[in-house]
């Protein structure tokens, strides 16, 4: 179920044909296929998606056919060969992260998918998935209606082209937009050449200690537009990518650059003066940040006001709005952690709930009792569950240990961190144990002193941070451009400064956002942050405007004492067990409402915050995208899109 | 304001989890050892300013994670360090046959004149121990680096540990002053990594 729901669908219409070739002997001539084509959001990857209509059966197989089982190999002319290479690329891809003796593994959520495609397999053969970030460039063709040929970068064959009888090609290329920036080739004008800015960055990190990047952007510096740049240096990460698919072109327009550069900041707008090569770069006005109060904790009595006679919990909204607003009294935790976990569905009745920790407790421990009966003989020849053991005995000793229920030499919680860690590595094994895991079990244990409750409680707050701990870290990628995102947003001054000092990756933040904060407050304050941000309150992503929050109070100091890169990291690893919670959420709050207040909002801060996310609209399904659309448009006409109309042939258009 | 040092040295730690980098560290930079052990997540540098030859050097010493899902992240600060500290824990076979990936790893991403140091940590647990003295020399002596038992613990050979990859820094570095300007006689050299510094943070995240 869970993994469903990342999907977001962006953008759907129907009745696009393709016309296939009177060469492709399967299928008889003049028939057209029909069928939907889609925009999809999965889990932060945009994919674009075509399906025969009398494929289009069952949604939660269509999401899964995602890369791995790619219907796009099936258009090559050598099958064979290309899904060899395919893999091959993606490969090597992997082997550029993990050093040394790297174990990979494939996320859940794809596997299910690989069967029923091959199910249909005669069905998908016109069936087209691929990643926007693959694609190389859109050819916009007319005929009467408008067909799109869309073209891959890996690949030398063009997919099959797309024909929208019933309309839509415009619509499904702004879509796009949102994700892409699309620049007409000097060459071709019907031809839009793709890059996606984000993928761009991911590729920096990539690429780590790769020495043709830093080769290609110094070149790319000798640009005399990106030049007067300066500071900007970030800028031709971004520019970069977009400038190499338009490489024939020398010379670039000026109000391309800086309308290059007012689509990859958000919030900037930039006023070209007389002056070539000079510009002035204003900011988005935020306006005055709110002032808020926080609450006293919810007591255990206002907390049972909330339960119906048969346990159910009602007016749950305005009950997460109060633990929001101050969090819980200790002893209310026990119980209401296992709903803001998820573990216990808010509309349960107490008899459901007693029969669901009956289920999992033995599920806990038919997982537990798998680790405890490898012998040891076994566990010679099982290299990785050795590892994960050695890793957990050492990280159990030295968690938490000047905690009551930690310290010790025989102490009890101990021996469940322990054994809840191992059994964690029984249910994941493909992640087994990673650190960092055991400062996130640490207080859930500590609140629910009981092993089965705890470990599934665990579960679900692993469930959300899964992808920070992945092979390739990619959650702590996210979060960090993310976060970047905000900054540049809410004081572009303060992150010039961090940009200008080499700490622009914000890299100083990496223990924050990996454990949530746990190493950086009080035990207890750690207990209130978790509680208040898991009620999803008062947008998504909290975690990441408090760090903006935690930023903004440290910003004036960091630039005042004109802190270089290793002063930041340190005085940000120094401030650990400084910070007061209560102030951090208060500030937190203030900014997520001033920034919702704001009403130029560029598209990929709503995005993080979910301000767009129709929340009565759990698939996202529909409505949630007509507003997106609206938005998008209204930021267009406030400089956001530029559209250049005189003698130079180029359209740059990007919402990030 | 008074020049406090005449040198910054930048010198980094790794090996296994649990080895016993940060406690060395530890060691080194407070002349302490906390038995409340916390693992290490990101990355932290502690300072500490030595005396060689009437010279102040400051050494910048960086302690990473020791786990291989984070090498991403800690490859990144290889670049300008000056110095390598390779640490296993003599009572763990394994962080001693892993000090081979280390030291491969050093040979990828860090500057190839970096100089390398094998410690053989917790010497003082000798009823534990599971690699012998012998076979941490001889390894040492494979690849040509330097060695010592140390004990953060008990501070055994601590002190002599850092000072010995700073002096090893600091004559590689004369080596190349005398090389590039024969006369001799310039000014004080401010050895940073200024160049190395942006590049591997350039690349380092995102």
């Amino acid at each position: 179920m869970a993994s469903h729901s990342v999907y977001k669908v962006i953008f759907e219409h129907e009745g696009v044909f393709i016309h296939p070739s009177s060469d492709d002997e399967v299928i008889e001539q003049d028939l057209l296929i029909s069928g939907a084509l889609r925009i999809l959001d999965k889990d932060g990857e945009i994919i674009v998606e075509y399906r025969p209509l009398e494929d289009t059966v069952d949604p939660s197989n269509m999401l899964c056919a995602g890369k791995d089982s790619s219907s796009v190999v099936e258009w090559t002319q050598c099958p064979g060969d290309r899904s060899h290479q395919l893999l091959e690329t993606q490969q090597s891809y992997e082997t550029e992260w993990d050093m040394v003796n790297a174990v990979s593994f494939r996320k859940k959520s794809c596997t299910n998918g690989e069967g029923s495609l091959n199910h249909n397999h005669e069905k998908s053969r016109w069936a087209l998935t691929f990643s926007v970030s693959d694609l190389k460039s859109v050819t916009v063709k007319e005929e009467g209606w408008t067909f799109l040929i869309c073209k891959l970068k890996e690949a030398s064959t063009p997919l099959p082209a797309l024909h929208f009888h019933q309309g839509g090609s415009r619509e499904f290329l702004e879509s796009l937009k949102k994700f892409a920036l699309l620049t007409e080739s000097a060459s071709d004008k019907t031809c839009l050449l793709v890059s996606t800015p984000n993928k761009a960055l991911s590729q920096s990190f990539e690429n780590l200690l790769d020495d043709n990047t830093f080769g290609l952007i110094h070149k790319f510096r000798k640009d005399p537009y990106v030049t007067t740049l300066g500071s900007f240096s970030k800028v031709t990460n971004y520019l970069f990518d977009a400038l190499r698919g338009t490489e024939e072109q020398h010379q670039r327009p000026p109000e391309e650059v800086a309308d290059l550069l007012g689509e990859v900041i958000p919030g900037l707008e930039i006023n070209q003066q007389e002056e070539p090569g000079f510009e002035v770069i204003t900011r988005i006005d935020l306006g005055t940040r709110p002032q808020v109060t926080r609450r006293e904790p919810l007591s255990a009595e206002e907390w049972n006001k909330h339960q119906d006679p048969e346990g159910r919990m009602v007016n749950v909204p305005h009950l997460k709005l109060l633990i929001f607003k101050g969090g819980l009294c200790h002893a209310g935790r026990k119980e209401a952690w296992k709903f803001l976990l998820g573990y216990f569905p808010w509309d349960s009745t107490l008899e459901e709930r007693k029969a669901l920790q009956r289920s999992k407790t033995d599920e806990y421990f038919r997982m537990k009792l798998q680790w405890k009966s490898v012998s040891e003989e076994q566990e010679r020849r099982n290299s990785r569950l050795r590892d994960y053991r050695s890793l957990i005995e050492k990280d159990v000793n030295r968690t938490d240990r000047t905690n009551r229920f930690y310290e010790g030499i025989d102490n009890p919680g101990l021996v469940l961190l322990h054994d809840i860690l191992m059994t964690y590595c029984m249910y994941d094994f493909d992640l087994g144990y990673v650190q960092g895991m055991s400062d996130l079990l640490s207080p859930i244990l500590y609140v629910m002193e009981n092993e089965v409750d705890a470990f599934w409680c665990f579960v679900s707050f692993m469930d959300q941070m899964h992808q920070n701990f992945e092979e390739q870290m990619q959650g702590m990628k996210t979060q960090l451009i993310q976060l970047s995102t905000l900054l540049r947003l809410l004081d572009l001054a303060f992150w010039n400064y961090l940009e200008s000092q080499d700490s622009g990756y914000l890299y100083f933040c990496f223990r924050w956002l990996l454990i949530r904060f746990k190493r950086e407050l009080s035990f207890q304050d750690v207990l209130r942050l978790w509680e208040v941000m898991w009620t999803g309150l008062p947008c998504q992503n909290l975690h990441l405007l408090v760090c903006c929050a935690i930023l903004d109070s440290e910003k004036q100091k960091i630039m005042d004492e004109n802190y270089g890169f290793n002063e930041i990291l340190k005085h940000i690893n120094e401030l650990s067990m400084k910070l007061d919670i209560e102030e951090i959420l208060q500030k937190a709050e203030g900014i997520c409402l001033q920034i919702k207040s704001c009403k130029d909002l560029p598209q990929s801060v709503s995005a993080i915050l979910g301000f767009n996310t129709d929340v009565s609209d759990p698939k996202g399904y529909g409505s949630s995208g007509a507003p997106r659309l609206a938005q998008r448009q209204e930021a267009c006409s406030n400089g956001h899109l530029r559209e250049t109309n005189s003698h130079n042939s180029c359209k740059v258009a990007f919402i990030s | 304001m008074a020049k406090t040092y005449d040198y910054l040295l930048k010198l980094l730690l790794i090996g296994d989890s649990g080895v016993g980098k940060t406690c060395l560290l530890f060691r080194f930079s407070e002349d302490a050892f906390n038995t409340t052990f916390i693992s290490t997540i990101g990355i932290d540098f502690k300072i500490r300013t030595i005396e060689l030859d009437g010279k102040k050097i400051k050494l910048q010493i960086w302690d990473t994670a020791g786990q291989e899902r984070f090498r991403t992240i800690t490859t990144a600060y290889y670049r300008g360090a000056m110095g390598i500290m390779l640490v296993y824990d003599i009572t763990n076979e394994k962080s001693f046959d892993n000090i081979r990936n280390w030291i491969r790893n050093i040979e990828e991403h860090a500057s190839s004149d970096v100089e390398r140091m094998v410690l053989g940590n917790k010497c003082d647990i000798n009823d534990k121990r599971q690699v012998s003295k012998e076979r941490g020399e001889k390894l040492a002596i494979d690849y040509g680096i330097k060695f010592l038992e140390t004990s953060a613990k008990s501070s055994i050979n601590v002190e002599e540990a850092f000072y010995t990859l700073a002096r090893d820094i600091m004559s590689r570095l004369n080596r190349k002053m005398n090389d590039s300007a024969p006369s001799g006689g310039g000014g004080p050299v401010k050895i940073t990594e200024s160049r190395s510094k942006k590049s591997f943070f350039r690349c380092a995240l995102l």
